[in-house]
């Protein structure tokens, strides 16, 4: 994926201008056919560590916008996944779930969590990052807030 | 008595007595973000790891490599660690893990920040525990001298391990002789016991155990081997809940008046949350970042949770 789609690079963070961004989970989610794919970002895998362990509800649930669909446990993150929209979950990778460390391998690819099939798609687009200017502005604010408080090398 | 008193009193052996009541207590300092349904941190940086080595060990153990360093904030050089802890007071921060790696005799090099470990208890006033690895009478007698509130190092009990995990020329009674000199300069002592330390199978674990609660300790945490990516033992399993839950029983048993903690590292998921209700089935007194559900079970056996931001070796008065 790397090199194929412009990219919003920002201190060697690199965010596909594409992909909306959840502000502060930092999960993208991608506009496909299916549904609405969602990975962790560049940075939020960045600063999560290695990720370790993987839990994800299963196809068929509903899940609400901000509510865990699943958790993480990564060397310097244990928590929830919030789903960035509302809908109902179609796919699971079950893939991640067996080798979590494709998220840190591979975050934009094959690293994705979930599908989800939205039911309210326009709304919940509305509060995501999108763009380049409006992505690159986020992630430079974030990267300055996580190095204030220590979370990023 | 509550529930989980009464699984120690089993069959008549043992002590059949211990002196705690029904609270738990469960941590989630800042060495990572932590956030559950049942507990989530208030403020991340409220307790701060601190390396005063930055990434380097010299000992570069079987089962960390070194990584266990990247997570810190590095404070390396004269009069860093102090900045470092006077800028993180000013934010907000409550505590400090000084911790480091080793040199080759199996020292974290505080002894040359002595000076900047007292400022930071009389001028900034911070919670202050340290991860020492062995430990000789100069740095018992500088810590003392500092007012440390914790000394934490891994005690290991078998020769072999320390030979062929920690790469480290030393032995058994070296652990011994640090304990000693921590007691005799009256240093609050936490010593770490790692299950599974010698590549996933118990070895040294229950002489450890003995020779720990030989001392004066404040409290024991135990932690169990966790495979990490890029260490030597990344493919290692670890010990089974069956041979987790009977040390945790022993070590309930044979420090019937001590805290004992099951402390940051374990295996992640499912294994995390069978390890965590052996933790309280056992009756453990704390447990850091605890799997989902495991506040819930513990209340579910009648005991009270309580929460702490900090590292569970801290004892709470």
């Amino acid at each position: 994926m790397k090199g194929k789609v412009p990219m919003v690079r920002v201190e060697g963070f690199e965010l596909p201008e594409e992909l909306y961004y959840d502000r502060k989970e930092h999960l993208w989610a991608r506009i496909e056919e299916a549904g609405v794919r969602v990975g962790l970002d560049m940075f939020g895998q960045k600063a999560a560590g290695t990720v370790v362990y993987i839990k994800i509800m299963p196809a068929g649930r509903q899940v609400r916008k901000g509510r865990a669909f699943g958790s993480v446990e990564a060397g310097k993150y244990v928590g929830a996944l919030k789903a960035p929209v509302n809908g109902k979950i179609a796919e699971v990778n079950e893939a991640v779930i067996a080798d979590p460390g494709l998220v840190n391998n591979d975050s934009y690819g094959a690293g994705w969590f979930v599908v989800i099939e939205p039911s309210s798609l326009e709304d919940d687009l509305a509060d995501l990052v999108h763009g380049r200017d409006e992505i690159q502005s986020w992630l430079e604010t974030e990267i300055a807030e996580y190095r204030e408080k220590g979370w990023l090398e | 008595m509550s529930s989980r008193g009464a699984m120690l009193v089993g069959e008549g052996s043992g002590p059949g007595h211990w002196s705690f009541g029904k609270e738990i207590y469960f941590y989630a300092p800042g060495l990572k973000r932590y956030e559950t349904s049942e507990f989530s941190q208030r403020n991340p940086q409220g307790f701060v790891p601190i390396s005063v080595t930055g990434g380097d060990c010299a000992l570069q153990c079987e089962h960390c490599k070194g990584k266990l360093l990247q997570w810190m904030r590095p404070a390396v050089g004269k009069g860093t660690l102090f900045q470092l802890c006077r800028r993180l007071a000013e934010s907000g921060t409550q505590g400090v893990l000084i911790s480091g790696g080793s040199d080759a005799g199996g020292m974290v090099p505080l002894l040359r920040y002595a000076d900047e470990l007292k400022r930071v208890k009389e001028e900034l006033g911070l919670t202050v525990l340290v991860h020492t690895g062995l430990v000789d009478e100069a740095l018992a007698r500088a810590l003392e001298a500092a007012g440390i509130d914790g000394a934490m190092l891994d005690v290991i009990g078998a020769d072999e391990t320390i030979r062929d995990v920690y790469h480290l020329e030393a032995v058994v009674a070296d652990y011994e002789q640090s304990l000693a000199l921590l007691a005799r300069y009256g240093v609050p002592t936490v010593p770490h016991i790692v299950l599974g330390l010698h590549h996933g199978k118990f070895l040294g674990e229950e002489a450890a155990l003995r020779l720990v609660a030989g001392y004066p300790i404040s409290a024991l945490v135990l932690v169990v081997i966790t495979p990490m990516d890029g260490t030597p033992m990344e493919g290692v399993s670890p010990p089974g809940a069956g041979d987790l839950g009977r040390f945790f029983e022993r070590a309930r048993l044979l420090l019937p008046d001590t805290p004992v903690m099951l402390g940051c590292a374990r295996p992640p998921g499912e294994r995390k949350k069978a390890i965590d209700r052996l933790a309280v089935d056992t009756g453990l007194n704390g447990i850091a970042y605890p799997a989902e559900g495991t506040v819930s079970y513990a209340k579910s056996k009648g005991l009270t949770p309580r929460f702490r931001e900090t590292c569970c070796s801290l004892i709470p008065s």
